[in-house]
């Protein structure tokens, strides 16, 4: 089985309530979120943090483009940390 | 430990590439990298050396990589040869029209095993996978520049031919 490695997505919404609906929804899924003022320019960002395996990597990422996408945002990457 | 980072950038892969290899650019973008000097006859392509450094808090490691892997416009890697014990590797892929998915990734591991190398690249570990987040807001926001001038240019060359 592979090992999950820590990851961090970045999501953009151009309101606070769209950030805020689906950082909600994240929490309820397990991950991590912050949510506050996008530092890259207009809008409103979100960090959602989650131990994800290599083989689910792109799942995770399908959905999390499809939630935001919900709220007019969308992904703006992932960071991971292997050990 | 391994880190690596994705974006997308709205650029073709050409572009994107054309950044990411030439090392006169890499201390623009590259969040903590402090040396990126070329000491082999090639700046660029297979076998192409440096000497590089990247501040982690109050230190700075590095040494000597040369580039092991160069498939244009899409993969480029390079391997310590001396100093702190390093892999890198930029991965392009087309992600759309005038659209490329930028992966970095980096592997290190701090000379003189046991428990304290092992502290060491823990400490370190957020450090670097901050920098790589910022060197790929960076790149993006400098290739996007780039495109936009060099679309504006061939507007006005247009307007002026007509």
């Amino acid at each position: 089985m592979a090992m999950a490695s820590e990851t961090q997505f970045y999501l953009q919404f151009p309101d606070e309530e769209g950030a805020e609906r689906v950082g909600a929804q994240l929490r309820e899924k397990g991950f991590d979120v912050q949510v506050g003022p996008s530092p890259y320019g207009a809008g409103w960002a979100a960090v959602a943090r989650i131990a994800v395996a290599d083989d689910e990597l792109a799942g995770v990422e399908a959905g999390l483009v499809e939630l935001a996408g919900s709220a007019g945002g969308g992904l703006d990457g992932y960071d991971r940390l292997m050990r | 430990m391994r880190v690596a980072a994705q974006i997308d950038v709205a650029a073709p892969p050409e572009l994107v590439w054309a950044f990411v290899t030439d090392p006169t650019r890499m201390l623009h973008f590259m969040a903590g990298v402090t040396r990126w000097e070329v000491v082999s006859a090639r700046d660029r392509g297979l076998g192409a050396r440096y000497r590089t450094l990247m501040r982690v808090g109050s230190a700075e490691v590095g040494g000597l990589v040369e580039t092991v892997e160069y498939d244009e416009p899409w993969d480029m890697a390079w391997t310590s040869v001396t100093g702190i014990d390093q892999r890198g590797r930029w991965r392009l892929r087309a992600n759309g029209p005038n659209r490329t998915r930028v992966e970095l990734r980096l592997s290190y591991s701090v000379p003189g095993s046991g428990i304290a190398g092992w502290i060491t690249e823990h400490v370190a570990a957020p450090t670097v996978r901050g920098n790589l987040r910022r060197s790929l807001l960076e790149l993006r926001r400098q290739v996007e520049h780039e495109r936009a001038r060099a679309r504006a240019a061939a507007r006005r060359r247009a307007a002026h031919a007509s």
